[in-house]
């Protein structure tokens, strides 16, 4: 049976992200503006997923729901097979730190920070010791391929250098779950292939990535993954 | 009109009240409306409309709450203002005793506050589980602490429109002078029984916060609250005053004494509030909060300290007591 | 520490009850009212134990000391009859109430509205109001004694006194 694993007589899902009717409706100037209509996936652990579409078919919105950064109108997401369109703004937060890590079209760093900087702000909160954040900012910087540039600060890195901090940021908490938003929508054509090659590296890993783009260099990729094609908020 | 509300202070004050009181009426009404149709297993639009009114409702409640506690210091503030337009008081405590409203619109006020806590408390568990377990419990409470505070709404503007600015009122040394040979303390304690019981009192409070003894905290907290009034009162108050015949819970609140009615009265009360609303919390929803608890110890410790802190200082100045 | 902390509770609570135990049993507080005097005569009282609710001292003697008692049987003690007169001033139930006063003539109990009395006497409060049962030459009533307590026609008042006793 597809998606799923016997443990014992218990049939356990190992879907990592489950998506069930779910519906986004904004309300604009009095008009209701449906974003997402009655979109069901199911994500297994360790899968690649593209969300291909133009834009305005709802993939950022569909990948911020997923984060829990944002609660849907009705439907359910499930992280794990927790609820997160459920969850407090505590224990959704909670989860994000633990479980997802997330790359953005215009990376969101700190530019007076250095990569270093940038890339422990995720662990503050953490309660762990200084050393051990100072590890696992290493592991992560190893990881991104931007080690070398540990000390320099953000508004003097390149596009491409600044795309790989905000990896190595999305990985330092060990996330089981990467989501990119138009990751490679500000990158030239090298960058954004050494970028599909981070991921190539982070899916042999076993991430569950989800990427939301409309760049065609994610129609062939080297690495087992699907696209699942979005228009008008829905999965076509 | 009565003279009084044409006061600052009284504006300012019943102004506030009133529009805290529409905001909470605001949220009674959506409150009521969500508890009744609440379900949180469902992922209807609807049922994500009544968790984002929820929170809606809730940070409305807690906005409220909060300016309650500062609003009751300036209802303190404001009748001791209008002392100066009143005949006879000197201080709040003939104010307060104008008419028939004042004394009981204060301790309505003082139980307001403690349900107050409790919610607060009760909010804050709930929003510290995955699924609102206490929502409705929440609810009903707030629905409870809205009728209270209706009373509250009703009994501000009686009171205030029914002082009369002709007619003298009593001094706090008529109020809380005795009859000649007459004991005002309660269970026929003389004041060296009283502040043995104070103390004691206080380390029994202690003890069973420390032994995590709920029932015998509440009980403690409740007497000690109680032996703590007539002990500042007939005691430990005429040391704020330096004078052995002054014996007034009100007048400390005033420039003279540095406004240390504030410190004392507030350290006293917050920590009972707390301190009850954690052990109701434990008993009834079996949830306890031990920051908190460490909170009640120091504010009551402080309270303690305090007062003892003022005969001391004035043995030590004068050699003698008074 | 833990094992000590119980006892040190059973401690604290066994002193708490002592406290409140004793004080109970010697608390004597002066009576000011007595309730249940529904036949409405003058009751006994305990000189130095019963307290004015005007004046708010200590009745330290019988005479010219009075007694109100209103329709229900609740009944209050003076120490002197201006006291009485001041106290039931806008008392709703006054005209109903039976009024006593301990006459310094006959040394009984008599209807205080019903007494006769001297302007110069020495009673507690120093109004002057003495009371007697029987009428005599400069002795006014009731209703006069009552008119000038409030208009302080009394010994109280500086002028009064000089013209009553000239000094």
């Amino acid at each position: 049976m597809r998606g799923h694993v016997m443990r014992g007589d218990v049939m356990i899902s190992n879907e990592m992200i489950q998506i069930e009717n779910l519906n986004r409706t904004f309300h604009h100037a009095g008009n209701e503006v449906p974003v997402l209509k009655e979109i069901n996936l199911d994500i297994q652990e360790g899968a690649c997923v593209i969300l291909k579409g133009v834009s305005g078919s709802g993939k950022t919105t569909l990948l911020s729901l997923i984060a829990g950064l944002d609660k849907p109108s009705s439907g359910k997401v499930l992280i794990e097979g927790e609820p997160i369109s459920k969850l407090p703004d505590l224990f959704a937060s909670e989860l994000r730190a633990k479980k997802i890590g997330m790359i953005f079209q215009h990376f969101n760093l700190f530019d007076h920070l250095n990569v270093s900087e940038n890339v422990t702000i995720p662990l503050i909160p953490s309660g762990l010791t200084m050393k051990e954040i100072e590890q696992k900012v290493d592991v992560a910087l190893n990881l991104a391929n931007i080690s070398h540039k540990k000390e320099t600060e953000a508004s003097r890195l390149s596009g491409g250098e600044k795309q790989r901090t905000a990896i190595a940021r999305a990985l330092v908490a060990g996330p089981n779950i990467i989501l990119c938003d138009e990751p490679t929508a500000n990158l030239d054509r090298d960058n954004s292939l050494l970028f599909i090659e981070i991921l190539k590296d982070l899916h042999a890993l076993g991430k569950t990535i989800v990427i939301a783009t409309h760049d065609p260099l994610f129609d062939t990729l080297s690495f087992e993954s699907t696209i699942v094609p979005m228009f008008d908020g829905r999965i076509v | 009109m009565n003279e009084v509300l044409f006061s600052n202070e009284v504006i300012v004050y019943l102004l506030a009240e009133s529009i805290l009181f529409v905001l909470l009426l605001v949220a009674l009404v959506v409150s009521l409306k969500v508890m009744f149709k609440w379900d949180f297993e469902k992922f209807t639009p609807y049922q994500f409309a009544l968790e984002r009114q929820a929170y809606l409702v809730s940070t409305i409640i807690l906005l409220v709450f909060a300016m309650k506690f500062l609003l009751i210091v300036y209802f303190i503030f404001s009748i001791d203002a209008l002392s100066l337009i009143v005949p006879g008081a000197m201080c709040a405590a003939g104010v307060i005793t104008a008419n028939e409203y004042g004394s009981f619109l204060l301790i309505l006020k003082l139980i307001i506050l403690l349900f107050l806590t409790l919610w607060l408390y009760v909010h804050f568990y709930d929003m510290h589980t995955k699924n609102h377990r206490w929502f409705k419990e929440k609810s009903w409470l707030f629905s409870f602490i809205f009728l209270l505070i209706l009373l509250e709404f009703g009994l501000d503007f009686a009171y205030f429109s029914d002082i009369n600015i002709h007619q003298p009122v009593s001094c706090c040394s008529a109020l809380f002078g005795q009859l000649e040979g007459a004991n005002p303390l309660p269970f026929g304690l003389n004041i060296t029984f009283l502040l043995v019981l104070y103390y004691l009192l206080y380390a029994l409070v202690m003890l069973s916060i420390k032994t995590k003894q709920t029932v015998l905290y509440i009980v403690s907290n409740i007497l000690f609250i109680y032996i703590a009034y007539y002990a500042v009162v007939y005691f430990f108050g005429t040391y704020v005053y330096q004078l052995p015949t002054h014996k007034c819970p009100f007048c400390m609140f005033q420039v003279e004494y540095l406004y240390v009615g504030y410190l004392l009265w507030g350290s006293l009360f917050l920590g009972t509030y707390m301190g009850l609303s954690n052990a109701i919390t434990t008993l009834w929803l079996k949830q306890s909060h031990d920051a908190s608890q460490k909170s009640v110890l120091y504010l009551l410790s402080f309270f303690v300290l305090a007062c003892t802190a003022y005969v001391a200082v004035y043995y030590i100045k004068n050699g003698v007591l008074l | 520490m833990k094992k000590i902390l119980p006892l040190l509770v059973i401690f604290v609570i066994l002193g708490i009850a002592a406290v409140i135990f004793i004080s109970v049993a010697k608390n004597e507080q002066p009576v000011t009212i007595v309730k249940g005097n529904t036949a409405k005569k003058p009751l006994p009282f305990k000189v130095n134990f019963t307290n004015d609710p005007h004046c708010k001292m200590l009745i330290t003697e019988k005479r010219n000391s009075s007694q109100a008692v209103a329709p229900d049987g609740r009944t209050w003690f003076f120490d002197d009859p201006a006291c009485m007169v001041l106290w039931l001033d806008h008392k709703k139930w006054e005209k109903n109430a039976t009024l006593w006063i301990y006459s310094i003539d006959t040394k009984r109990w008599i209807d205080a509205r019903k007494a006769w009395y001297g302007r110069t006497d020495k009673t507690a409060m120093h109004y002057g109001f003495g009371a007697r049962e029987h009428k005599t030459e400069d002795s006014i009533d009731f209703v006069t004694m009552r008119l000038y307590v409030f208009r302080g026609e009394h010994l109280g008042n500086p002028k009064i006194r000089k013209m009553l006793l000239g000094k």
